[in-house]
């Protein structure tokens, strides 16, 4: 699938670049390869791949507008430092760039000590916050998605839903959330696991995959 | 698996790893790991076989799907594009001038970064095919060039070589091997001579070895008299007296001679001269002092 004809243009410079024939590569490998030399279009075209996914994830985690655009100038160059460790053969792209982006979120929030964005797991926080806390860049999409988020976690086992609220929505580690709900890390951690299998499952149901 | 908060140790049976480690790798992907267990599982990857490493990334996948599912739908500003990609490269460049490559280069310089990623850029095809054959049939051009010249000289070179060791050798077959040793050797000392009266082409010298009573008297282009000969006479403030006489024989005329006692071939006066009768001389060569 390609995004445009100078992104494919691109991607045959890319594979050219390594000496092999466009299609004999990895496209993520051959992108990550030049990210990791530094090359500007290669970092470009990273960005035009991935830009919006990672700004949403900051978005989801991040107090503000302008920590999430931070984070995402933070993730880029991460993603940039570490593009030498990328291997294809592991994993997608996509995956690898999340699970980063993740990360890096998380420990931000963790330094920061803020509260992440108002989510579902604190039950004082009503839609009217939500509007009021992004004063007009909400739209109609992010209201209903988030509600239905929200829905599906009331919808866990009590242990689940503290579990994946604090995780998930939260950032806190493991060991937190053990100390927090005095429970074995082991417990948490298989509580995380059923939880967002469970959140997996209700998807499906909602749009009628089950 | 219990010791991944701990040192990695013994493998435990598959079916607890799998569980246990998807578990972590569940944890690892919504970023509920604490650094230390980060690294852990990471080792884990690192050192089990490359059917549990894929696993361990499916479940990761797994657990990104779902959260891409549930962000929220937002965009972000077009100016976030250039703010990115500025900030990357400019620790792409700073970087680029921090390393060795860069060591010597002015602070923010990025010269040597435009010359690299100009050269990658050459080398490695985003530079367009016409300017790439251009270059590549420029530089034939030149390598041609310098090969051609270079050939010339060194056979130049050689040729004179050539020439030289010919010429050498039919002069050494002319007057003799043994005083071959005369033009050949550093320490010979040389008397030039010049002509007298009429431009000719004539040409004269005498050679020798400081110390030695013998020296070698070498003639060209004299004129071959229809009767008669040449003489060789030295001139000083004791000794007047001719040294050698000699009829040209071709082109090139050699003889070894006596120097006469106390004479210095080098301050002393030589004259060729040429007489038809004894009480006729004519100088036709001298020495240049």
């Amino acid at each position: 699938m390609t995004e445009s004809p100078e992104i494919d243009r691109l991607k045959v410079l890319f594979a050219h670049s390594l000496g092999v024939e466009y299609g004999m590569i990895s496209e993520d490998q051959g992108l990550m390869d030049s990210v990791a030399e530094g090359e500007g279009a290669a970092i470009e075209l990273l960005y035009d791949r991935f830009g919006k996914l990672v700004y949403r994830m900051a978005y989801q985690l991040m107090p503000t507008k302008a920590d999430a655009e931070d984070a995402v100038q933070e993730i880029f160059l991460r993603l940039w430092q570490s593009a030498g460790r990328y291997d294809s053969s592991k994993a997608a792209l996509v995956t690898w760039v999340m699970l980063i982006s993740r990360r890096h979120l998380v420990d931000r929030l963790r330094r920061q000590k803020v509260r992440p964005r108002p989510q579902a797991f604190d039950e004082s926080w009503t839609l009217a916050d939500q509007e009021q806390q992004h004063s007009g860049e909400i739209s109609a999409l992010l209201t209903e998605r988030q509600q239905r988020l929200r829905e599906r976690i009331e919808a866990l086992p009590e242990l689940q839903r503290e579990v994946v609220q604090r995780a998930y929505l939260g950032g806190r580690t493991l060991r937190e959330i053990s100390l927090e709900l005095d429970r074995p890390i082991g417990t948490i951690k298989s509580a995380l696991s059923r939880a967002l299998a469970g959140l997996r499952e209700r998807v499906a149901e909602d749009e009628g995959l089950l | 698996m219990s010791n991944m908060t701990g040192e990695p140790g013994k493998q435990p049976p598959p079916h607890q790893l799998e569980e246990d480690l998807r578990e972590f790798c569940v944890a690892d992907a919504v970023g509920a790991l604490s650094e230390k267990e980060q690294q852990n599982l990471e080792y884990q990857e690192a050192v089990s076989d490359p059917g549990v490493r894929k696993a361990m990334w499916d479940v990761r996948e797994g657990v990104m799907k779902q959260l891409r599912a549930d962000l929220p739908k937002v965009e972000p500003e077009a100016s976030l594009k250039h703010r990115v990609l500025a900030r990357v490269l400019r620790a792409v460049e700073s970087d680029f001038v921090n390393s060795t490559e860069g060591r010597d280069l002015p602070s923010g310089s990025n010269t040597a970064m435009i010359k690299r990623n100009w050269l990658e850029r050459f080398v490695g095809g985003r530079v367009s095919p016409v300017w790439r054959v251009a270059a590549l049939v420029l530089l034939t051009i030149s390598a041609g060039l310098f090969w051609n010249l270079t050939a010339a000289n060194l056979l130049n070179k050689s040729m004179i070589s050539i020439a030289r060791d010919n010429e050498t050798e039919n002069f050494a077959k002319f007057v003799g091997p043994e005083t071959l040793e005369y033009f050949l050797n550093p320490l010979v000392q040389h008397v030039p001579f010049k002509s007298i009266g009429e431009e000719s082409d004539a040409r004269a010298r005498i050679l020798y070895f400081p110390g030695e009573d013998h020296a070698f008297f070498l003639t060209k282009n004299l004129p071959i008299l229809v009767e008669g000969e040449y003489f060789l006479r030295v001139e000083t403030p004791s000794v007047d007296a001719i040294v050698v006489r000699f009829t040209p024989r071709g082109q090139i005329t050699g003889i070894d001679f006596v120097v006469p006692s106390g004479v210095n071939p080098t301050t002393a006066s030589w004259v060729i001269t040429s007489s038809n009768t004894q009480n006729d001389e004519v100088k036709v060569m001298q020495n240049i002092s």
